[in-house]
């Protein structure tokens, strides 16, 4: 991110007790950009979260902000500020007096704190509720008096964590863009802690998905769903079938993979030892009769489900494996359990993906 | 919430009971302590003329009527060791309170703070003192305070004193025993108001920008509200009657009205005023609780 990063997290470690929360992490944000932090529970992405904001300290590493070193800083004095998991509003404050708290402790002028209350009021939806007491809400004004306390200050950072786990499916797919938006308006960065990937794909302008305390990938949401660099991060965003076996250079150009299966083959890329081929559900193309493809599978349909938009099969092979495909649009032929099938796909669409350890 | 659910049997028993036991054990004693209040003094078994009896019939009973009086109470402003004695238990008990919450408050923060597996062996360690006879705590402070006792012994044999301090026997005395006594009912709610408090609601505080004095004093505080009203009831109102206390730790002259009360009662055998100043220290320990209830039913309205 060269000279535009805002926060930068050089070689941070963190260690509670016997167990190594984060590994010598390292990561940069730009400015203004929607940063998500995606992972399982556990691997340390909320630590990494509370580090930023100054609730927990490094045991190695340093976190830089705007140029500052934050080493020492208590959590006062940092230019960021947090949306809780939990909301963590103030329950013997009414609404206003709770978006108002920061402002408070900044010392402005009564005036000023009111017009800005007014004005978060208005940004969240909130007008005409100021005067109720948090525990008179419901959850998603809640979530919206949350996010107007930690806007309130204007912040360098908002750090939002697992901002809408809370929120029932509906509310917070219309809140997931609601929170795009807010943050192309006030042109803040935003960094999002969550172990939704769908939350992750539709908000952020750059994912980093994390295990056991170290970054798998970070890249922009199409990068990390087309081209996942290894198993972790393939099997966690998106749903992804991978087969296993020697990978070597294939004479006729690309590579290929000698695995249960047969022969299977790739094009471009390097293979290194413990990889594997992967390959997204939606790239299969299923026939009843054999096609010309560069790869195809025989196998019988196990489970079929009407998802609306698609269907989902799942196909087992001559292996026993099981395949996972998808077919789309009203116009896909569609299969039945039992059916015997052709599943074809290009060289082009596979993903290939690094061992572990690389 | 609508309070006009109705109930089930079962759910009416079960509220029956509570209420029985206080009409039986408080509400018909306390008739009858007013009812004895009313009377006069009489050289008899029990001690006073007696006031109304049902076999007397509506023509005795206005007779009768004409006889009771405010007298007992009249007593009680014509002298002055009552009232005397009533201020002196305010000021010994509101004391005593203050200074059991300036050092119950610290106590149970550091408590609630403290590792969440070390939290029930303190407050284990709080509850201590109540496994050992109340009377023979209050004893063991004579031995410490009297004028030839521990305290003394000690200071006399650092040099800090050339002369014994004079501590037994005083109202200082008096508030020490009372803070000892009842500190574990002060720390018990503070320490039950603080646990429950979400530390995220200090972290977002501190978040926005409150130093930790701001963080205690607008989050921390506020909510240990409850915590900190129940501790001061439970140590102020038995500090209000308390006469065991000023027995045995309080000099002759330290009056308090629990003294005063059982003085009447068994010293001078006037019944009439012993129950006119029991409804006197009831009085006095109303006030304070029904203007607190007004004031949290008049907050929870407003909400």
């Amino acid at each position: 991110m060269g000279g535009d990063a805002l926060i930068q997290i050089e070689g941070v470690t963190k260690r509670f007790g016997a167990a190594t929360t984060l590994d010598a992490l390292s990561l940069d944000v730009a400015r203004g950009e929607f940063f998500a932090l995606l992972g399982p529970s556990g691997c340390g992405k909320t630590t990494l979260m509370r580090l930023v904001a100054g609730f927990e300290t490094p045991d190695a590493g340093r976190i830089v902000i705007d140029g500052v070193d934050m080493a020492g800083t208590p959590p006062h004095r940092r230019p960021v500020n947090m949306m809780f998991q939990s909301y963590a509003l103030f329950p013997h404050m009414s609404v206003a007096k709770n978006i108002a708290y920061g402002l408070v402790q900044e010392g402005l002028p009564r005036a000023d704190i009111d017009a800005r209350v007014g004005e978060m009021l208005k940004l969240t939806q909130l007008e005409g509720l100021e005067g109720r007491k948090p525990h008179q809400l419901s959850g998603g004004q809640r979530q919206r008096v949350a996010l107007a306390r930690a806007l309130a200050k204007r912040p360098k950072v908002l750090l939002l964590d697992e901002p809408l786990g809370a929120l029932d499916r509906k509310l917070r797919e219309e809140t997931q863009f609601e929170l795009v938006r807010l943050r192309e308006r006030l042109g803040m960065t935003f960094i999002v802690v969550t172990h939704d990937q769908d939350e992750a794909m539709v908000m952020a302008s750059r994912i980093a998905i994390m295990s056991a305390g170290h970054i798998e990938q970070i890249g922009p949401p199409a990068e990390v769903y087309d081209r996942p660099r290894n198993r972790h991060v393939a099997g966690f965003i998106g749903e992804i079938n991978i087969f296993e076996g020697e990978i070597e250079s294939d004479p006729q150009g690309g590579l290929r993979l000698r695995g249960p299966l047969g022969v299977l083959r790739a094009s471009g890329g390097a293979g290194g030892p413990g990889g594997a081929f992967a390959l997204r559900p939606e790239r299969l193309r299923l026939s009843r009769t054999p096609v010309a493809a560069d790869n195809m599978l025989a196998g019988i349909v196990r489970d079929v489900a009407y998802l609306g938009d698609s269907m989902a099969y799942r196909i087992e092979l001559a292996d026993g494996s099981i395949l996972r495909a998808r077919s789309g649009g009203a116009h896909a032929q569609r299969f039945a359990a039992g059916d015997a099938l052709h599943c074809a796909f290009d060289a082009a669409d596979v993903i290939l993906l690094a061992g572990d350890g690389s | 919430m609508s309070g006009r659910a109705r109930l089930s049997l079962g759910q009416r028993l079960v509220l029956a009971l509570p209420y029985a036991y206080l009409t039986l054990f408080f509400l018909a004693p306390f008739a009858l302590i007013v009812k004895i209040s009313l009377s006069q003094q009489a050289i008899a078994m029990p001690p006073y003329a007696p006031v109304l009896a049902w076999s007397d019939g509506p023509a005795i009973w206005w007779e009768k009527a004409q006889n009771l009086g405010l007298d007992s109470y009249r007593v009680l402003f014509a002298d002055a060791i009552y009232l005397d004695a009533a201020l002196s238990s305010l000021f010994v008990a509101t004391v005593s309170t203050l200074i059991a919450l300036a050092i119950g408050f610290p106590l149970a923060l550091a408590i609630a703070r403290s590792p969440e597996r070390w939290r029930p062996l303190f407050v284990m360690l709080a509850v201590a003192p109540f496994w050992t006879s109340f009377l023979v705590r209050v004893y063991a402070w004579i031995m410490i305070l009297k004028d030839e006792g521990l305290l003394n012994h000690a200071l006399l044999a650092l040099g800090l004193i050339s002369e014994p301090l004079e501590i037994f026997a005083t109202r200082g005395a008096v508030i020490l025993g009372v803070v000892y006594s009842y500190l574990p009912f002060m720390i018990l709610p503070l320490y039950a108001a603080l646990e429950k408090q979400d530390a995220a609601l200090r972290e977002a505080a501190a978040d926005l920008g409150a130093t930790p004095w701001r963080v205690f004093a607008s989050v921390t505080l506020p909510l240990s509200l409850p915590g900190i009203v129940a501790g001061c009831m439970l140590v102020f109102i038995p500090a209000m009657g308390e006469f065991v206390i000023p027995d045995l730790l309080g000099g002759s002259d330290t009056l308090m009205i629990g003294r005063q009360l059982w003085n009447e009662f068994f010293s001078n055998r006037d019944w009439p005023t012993a129950s006119a100043v029991a409804i006197m220290l009831l009085a006095l320990i109303l006030a304070p609780l029904t203007l607190y209830e007004r004031h949290r039913i008049a907050q929870e309205g407003g909400k």
